[in-house]
């Protein structure tokens, strides 16, 4: 059971949600999908067991057998291949990795070369799993990392996987989002939360995910999330309030609900409704 | 003319509140949303009306005719982005995962596949004080990075000489950050007192300082954790970064910002360390 945070707006508290829910479910796994800026591993500090570098196609050039035709740079969309001194030449952070130019080269100068766009840290916290994926800075899509963490998700077996996605409603969050088997959306009580609140209620009713609301950072007035969620039947199923004690905490990457039985007990009230809702 | 790009790595440590903010100290005449995927700035600006100015089309789309389709599956195969799905007797493609490379119609047997042009999004605009320029992706088109770009250039068009130009910029490091920073004389940095955010500076810096551009670093709501700001200094520090202003946590941001009005009619404390920040602003990048 993958369950997403999503959020649109950055800095709700994706991240501490999805940590210190994930602290309080037994034998629960925690999937760092914000892999442009991955902080999860800051508070669950787990041993890693593995790294598993993550290849894009990438492509290299033989510059003695390219005679010059330009046919890969005029193929090219991504405008990765350009030419030097009458030779094809390649920028890898720009290359899509879709073959194109090995195909159209007639001189076979082009053959393919994996490139590393990340990392994915696989450790264990207690009985938590913790997968982080991290992108190579320079590189510009983290999509296939997220979907290489899936696919080590899959084989940790049965259980609840909180998956802390990253911010926007772009193509990387579509992708955790169609991992994902329900959504639980972090709602921030301000012009800026609402607005990007909307567009992810949005991108989750056009996906056919089903979704629950956690409002987070309430400084008592969330009616227009309140009302927003009753227009969408979507679920509230938990309300955080903003205190200073929480935020010095989480500021520290330290996991909540480990300092005290007060907030554990929070955190165990919103995942007793998240989990009624997802079970229903 | 002069663009200065605000960033974070981060999400959520004050980009768009503080653009808002010194776009009206230093009277910019234009503001630019970079955050396509969550474009937040025009609310600051609630008189102002948002035009569209121009459609933005992504990477073309391939569209396979199921007339001509013989479901020899050459194009199903020679995918890398797992776009082309067998359906009935023939192939069609998922536009949500087509990234327009040609792949497929350069391997149609059957020249069954064409390029169709799709709408991504929307560029807009108000022109009036300041030029506000925005934009929206269409939901599951992608690229937003390339969204970015084309923004910049609709500026381009319009900005005379001697303006400034203020860009807020995504969260992150990916694609529409790398097309965000092309071109930009100055980055201010936003951060906040987490190891969340100091993380995240160190990521987005490192990305950002092979390109040599002038940077300066605003520490917001430094007073949440003395420690961890005192961290973000010494990084500063250490990587020749000038801190520019240090902005102290007020909730009345959060309900200024909920009446239409911008940080500055926060309280005088918040109002007096964003001026600070706005004078430095000026000394470096004049």
């Amino acid at each position: 059971m993958n369950i997403g945070f999503i959020s649109g707006k950055g800095g709700t508290g994706k991240t501490y949600l999805s940590v210190n829910l994930a602290a309080r479910v037994k034998g629960s796994l925690y999937l760092d999908c914000d892999c442009e800026e991955p902080n999860g591993h800051l508070f669950f500090r787990p041993s890693i067991d593995k790294r598993h570098i993550v290849n894009a196609c990438g492509v290299s050039i033989d510059a003695n057998r390219c005679d010059g035709c330009h046919a890969c740079v005029d193929f090219c969309v991504y405008n990765a291949l350009a030419m030097a001194r009458n030779k094809a030449m390649v920028f890898p952070d720009l290359c899509h990795g879709c073959g194109g130019c090995i195909r159209i080269c007639h001189m076979c100068a082009i053959e393919e070369k994996p490139q590393s766009i990340g990392v994915i840290m696989q450790g264990h916290h207690d009985d938590h799993g913790v997968f982080s994926g991290f992108l190579n800075p320079g590189k510009e899509s983290a999509v296939l990392i997220i979907r290489h963490i899936f696919s080590l998700a899959r084989t940790w077996g049965d259980g609840y996987f909180f998956v802390d996605c990253p911010p926007g409603n772009g193509c990387q969050v579509m992708e955790c989002v169609h991992h994902c088997d329900y959504i639980a959306i972090v709602a921030e009580p301000s012009i800026f939360g609402l607005s990007n609140f909307k567009m992810t209620v949005r991108l989750t009713e056009s996906m056919g995910k089903r979704a629950a609301v956690i409002i987070n950072k309430s400084m008592g007035d969330d009616d227009l999330i309140v009302d927003y969620c009753r227009e969408h039947h979507l679920p509230l199923v938990g309300t955080m309030p903003f205190d200073r004690a929480l935020a010095h905490i989480n500021n520290e990457a330290k996991i909540a609900v480990d300092e005290s039985f007060e907030y554990a007990q929070i955190f165990d009230d919103i995942w007793t409704r998240l989990k009624s809702e997802i079970e229903r | 003319m002069k663009k200065i790009l605000i960033l974070s790595g981060k999400g959520g440590t004050g980009k768009t509140t503080i653009t808002g903010a010194l776009a009206r100290l230093l009277r910019v005449e234009y503001v630019v949303d970079c955050d396509v995927e969550a474009p937040n700035i025009h609310l600051l600006y609630p008189d102002t009306i948002l035009h569209e100015i121009a459609p933005y089309y992504g990477l073309d789309k391939a569209w396979i005719d199921p007339v001509a389709c013989t479901g020899c599956g050459s194009c199903f195969s020679a995918c890398r982005f797992e776009a082309i799905h067998p359906h009935q007797a023939h192939f069609v493609v998922d536009e949500m995962a087509c990234e327009g490379c040609r792949v497929c119609q350069l391997v149609c047997p059957e020249s069954a596949i064409q390029m169709k042009k799709v709408v991504g999004g929307k560029i807009f605009a108000c022109f009036g004080t300041p030029n506000l320029y925005s934009a929206e992706l269409k939901m599951g088109s992608g690229n937003s990075g390339l969204l970015v770009s084309r923004i910049k250039l609709q500026l381009d068009e319009h900005i005379h000489e001697d303006a400034i130009a203020l860009i807020d910029g995504p969260p992150g490091i990916g694609c529409p950050v790398i097309a965000s920073i092309k071109g930009v004389d100055f980055i201010i940095f936003v951060t906040e007192p987490s190891y969340s955010g100091l993380h995240d500076l160190e990521r987005i810096f490192k990305m950002v300082k092979k390109q040599c551009i002038p940077s300066a670093v605003i520490i917001n709501k430094y007073d949440l954790h003395d420690e961890i700001t005192q961290s973000i200094m010494d990084f500063a520090e250490k990587e020749s970064l000038p801190i520019i202003g240090k902005i102290p946590f007020d909730p009345s941001v959060v309900h200024a910002q909920n009446q239409g009005k911008t940080m500055l009619d926060a309280s005088y404390s918040i109002n007096q360390s964003v001026r600070e920040s706005c004078d430095k602003l000026k000394q470096l990048i004049d």
